[in-house]
């Protein structure tokens, strides 16, 4: 039985999901696993009995990672989850961009008192008509979760979608609608698209991505949407393209001081996952993340070790271990389990920065002995014998 | 050369499918065929050479149909012209009413000047944070073009869809995506649909579909959708239930004093419509609707006779007969016909109501005679006949 403790108020159905082999604890120093939200982690010591924390939800600033990973406790975020919460708030942004509904009902709003509203509105109509998603250009920047979400909706409402990714993996790329056009270079997007969005991490090589000359290259009355990180846009560029009308709307759900001042920009305050079901998403995939790894060892969306993993169990028994990434480890782990006279039945091991994790299937049973012979040896961090 | 007269301004894109066989013409009088948007023709002087008058939109309510009629002229609308258009609309309004996207560009804009407020927003975000629609049952009540267009979109957003049209069509039918489930019984779609969206003309029958009773089956915190006709729903009971909170938000695109001083309800300016593509579509439908009339006497979209096709014209020439739907007309020109020694070789006869609609296609030449003959049958509006190609 594995004992979790929550410090944020988790959905249920996050905590219903880790299943059976899982309690609830309040002591967290007893706990094998922390799941959490938004509180802040860095000023907490660690139990030794703590293997992992899950985030629910994407961001891990609040997360002492390096340490996490110096004492081999393993940090989960929760990516995708919240991307169909995204791909609605993006849809809604295309729309209200395409024709001004908000200024038609800011009009209704401010004409509710007339008693002739609805033939006012017959004549007032006309300066909040538009233009149609359907036939329309869409250029989508970053197929991942969100993404590719995002392009096949683009699809599904009629719209040509071009996407571009140079790092698309097999998993998106399986589930992107066909008719996605996959581009190569981010020109043809510029100057091509009518809606341009953008589904990226910031990182130094995508700071300011939709940079002035990529501004100066787009189609006149292009919308821009940015339901990313406001890193990405070169927003003082971005103002003077609203300025002179080159750009028609910039949709961001960034607020910040450069973005309510720009004319035609729409400014949502971080709205991007704020839906229940997004939360809800994240719960039960940190929930997955803790059982999949408490239970079976394996690794997925950990944010300081590279995804691991062997599937289910496949032998008497799996040994994890946690080790610095040094020449000559690997051989010495396989050694100790050869002298012991058991058979690796599987094993993978993958490499973080200075830390890796192995898993090894093994034909036969290893005593306590001899799993903490190996635990006690040179540049192990941690090792966990799981049995079946 | 068929003249054609424009009461409004027609958008671009009808205007280029005027060629060949069409002239424009400056005034009413000198029109056989008339483009109009909205402006009111009830007191015009509708001229005896006019064939024809096309609706470039859904409502008629500018045009007198009964003299129409009466004098053999034939009215035509645009329906579906503007489906996608009406299409996003309602496609938005199930998003702004999920998640209070409205409420917080609101909030930003009152706090544009407050050089903290990324960090304030993540504090304040929670109150406009809401749902999505994905995983949600959508119900649709009428599959024409509009709701089988918001059907299909429901379905590619992941919603449950249930469709509601006892008179459903088999274009229509065919267009759905065959996850739409069908239901029978209206109250299948109150009972289980979270959002509620309506796509049905108004007339004696839809009148208050969505009244008190009706509203009484709906699930709490329902959002009922009307971007259809305001008189399809009962407004007062509407305006008590979102006061109950039993329907979280009514969005509709009809602002009068009842709607602007509804609780939670998100009201536009009558926008379904507005749209570039929407106009042009209205104006290449009306266009087309226009030349097939007139080059083949084909009737598509007509608000005051029967739809009817004979295809291509196969022979020298077509008659068209506008007439009233009474007893033995057929009987009386097949006799006509008969008696000038020709063949029937093609026919197509269709009725709206008291009037109706004969295409005929013979086997030798008519001459002025015969057409005098069943011109002046009592019944009948008007004869014309069209050379073949």
């Amino acid at each position: 039985m594995y004992k979790v403790h929550c410090i944020n108020n988790i959905a249920k159905v996050g905590t219903d999901a880790l299943g059976e082999n899982f309690a609830l604890t309040d002591d967290v120093a007893s706990a094998e696993a922390i799941l959490v939200r938004s509180a802040n982690l860095h000023e907490m010591d660690f139990s030794p009995n703590l293997l992992a924390i899950a985030r629910a939800g994407a961001g891990v600033n609040n997360i002492p990672i390096e340490r996490c990973a110096e004492q081999g406790i393993v940090v989960f975020n929760t990516p995708g989850a919240n991307a169909n919460g995204v791909k609605e708030l993006v849809i809604c942004g295309m729309l209200l961009a395409a024709r001004d509904i908000k200024g038609g009902i800011e009009w209704v709003g401010r004409h509710s008192d007339d008693p002739n509203v609805g033939t006012l509105a017959e004549k007032a109509k006309n300066r909040f008509a538009g233009t149609e998603l359907a036939g329309k250009t869409l250029g989508v920047i970053g197929l991942g979760a969100i993404g590719a979400m995002v392009a096949n909706a683009g699809r599904s409402l009629g719209m040509h979608v071009l996407g571009y990714d140079p790092y698309l993996s097999v998993k998106y790329a399986w589930s992107l609608d066909r008719h996605v056009r996959h581009i190569n270079d981010l020109k043809e997007i510029w100057t091509n698209a009518d809606y341009i969005t953008i589904h990226i991490p910031a990182t130094p090589a995508t700071r300011g991505i939709i940079s002035r000359e990529a501004i100066a290259m787009m189609k006149d009355d292009v919308v821009v949407l940015n339901y990313a990180r406001d890193a990405l846009v070169d927003e003082r560029a971005m103002a003077e393209a609203l300025q002179t009308g080159h750009v028609a709307r910039y949709m961001t759900d960034f607020a910040n001081a450069n973005s309510t001042q720009m004319p035609h920009a729409i400014v949502t305050p971080h709205l991007g996952a704020s839906t229940k079901e997004a939360e809800d998403n994240c719960a039960v995939m940190a929930a997955n993340e803790l059982r999949d790894f408490l239970e079976n060892g394996n690794i997925e969306n950990s944010v300081n070790f590279e995804s691991t993993t062997l599937g289910p169990i496949d032998g008497a028994m799996r040994l994890t271990v946690f080790h610095r990434n040094v020449p000559g480890l690997i051989g010495r782990i396989t050694s100790a389990v050869s002298a012991a006279g058991v058979n690796i039945e599987n094993m993978t091991d993958k490499s973080r920065g200075d830390v890796a994790y192995a898993l090894l299937d093994l034909g036969g049973d290893l005593t306590d002995e001899q799993v903490a012979d190996i635990a006690a040896a040179r540049d192990i961090l941690r090792v966990r014998a799981i049995r079946k | 050369m068929y003249k054609v007269h424009c009461m409004n301004r027609i958008s671009q894109a009808g205007i280029d499918q005027l060629y060949g066989n069409f002239a424009p013409a400056a005034d009413l009088a000198d029109a056989e065929a008339v483009m109009v948007r909205s402006a009111n023709m009830h007191d015009e002087e509708l001229p005896d050479g006019l064939l024809a008058i096309a609706r470039a939109g859904a409502g008629v309510n500018n045009i007198p149909l009964d003299r129409c009629t009466e004098r053999g002229i034939v009215v035509f609308n645009t329906p579906g012209a503007n489906a996608n258009g009406v299409k996003e609309m309602v496609v938005a309004g199930m998003l702004l009413a999920s998640r209070d996207i409205l409420g917080s560009t609101r909030w930003v804009a009152e706090h544009a000047d407050d050089a903290d407020i990324a960090a304030a927003a993540e504090k304040a975000k929670a109150q406009f944070g809401g749902t999505e629609i994905a995983g949600k049952t959508l119900g649709v009540i009428g599959l024409g073009a509009i709701g089988a267009m918001v059907a299909n979109a429901g379905r590619s957003l992941g919603m449950h869809v249930l469709g509601y049209d006892p008179y459903l069509s088999v274009k229509y039918a065919w267009s759905l995506d065959r996850h739409v489930h069908a239901v029978r019984n209206l109250g299948e779609i109150f009972a289980e649909a979270d959002f509620i969206t309506i796509h049905v003309p108004a007339n004696d029958a839809t009148w208050h579909m969505i009244g008190r009773d009706q509203i009484a089956l709906m699930k709490r915190g329902v959002v009922v959708l009307n971007f259809a006709r305001d008189v399809l729903v009962d407004e007062q009971a509407m305006a008590d239930a979102l006061a109950a909170g039993h329907v979280a938000r009514y969005v509709t695109d009809f602002a009068n004093p009842l709607t602007t001083h509804m609780p939670g309800a998100i009201v536009t300016s009558h926008l379904g419509a507005s749209t570039v593509e929407a106009e042009d579509n209205c104006a290449a439908m009306a266009i087309s609707e226009l030349r097939s009339y007139l080059l083949e006497g084909n009737i598509t979209n007509s608000v005051n006779f029967g739809d009817v096709d004979l295809g291509p014209i196969e022979t020298d020439e077509r008659i068209v007969v506008l007439h009233r739907n009474v007893p033995n007309m057929i009987g009386s020109f097949s006799q006509i016909i008969s008696t000038a020694n020709l063949n029937i070789e093609n026919m197509a006869n269709k009725r709206r109501g008291d009037v109706a609609t004969t295409l005929l296609e013979t086997s030798g030449p008519w001459d002025d005679d015969v057409v005098n003959k069943i011109a002046q049958i009592d019944g009948v509006f008007r004869v014309r006949m069209i050379p073949g190609r």
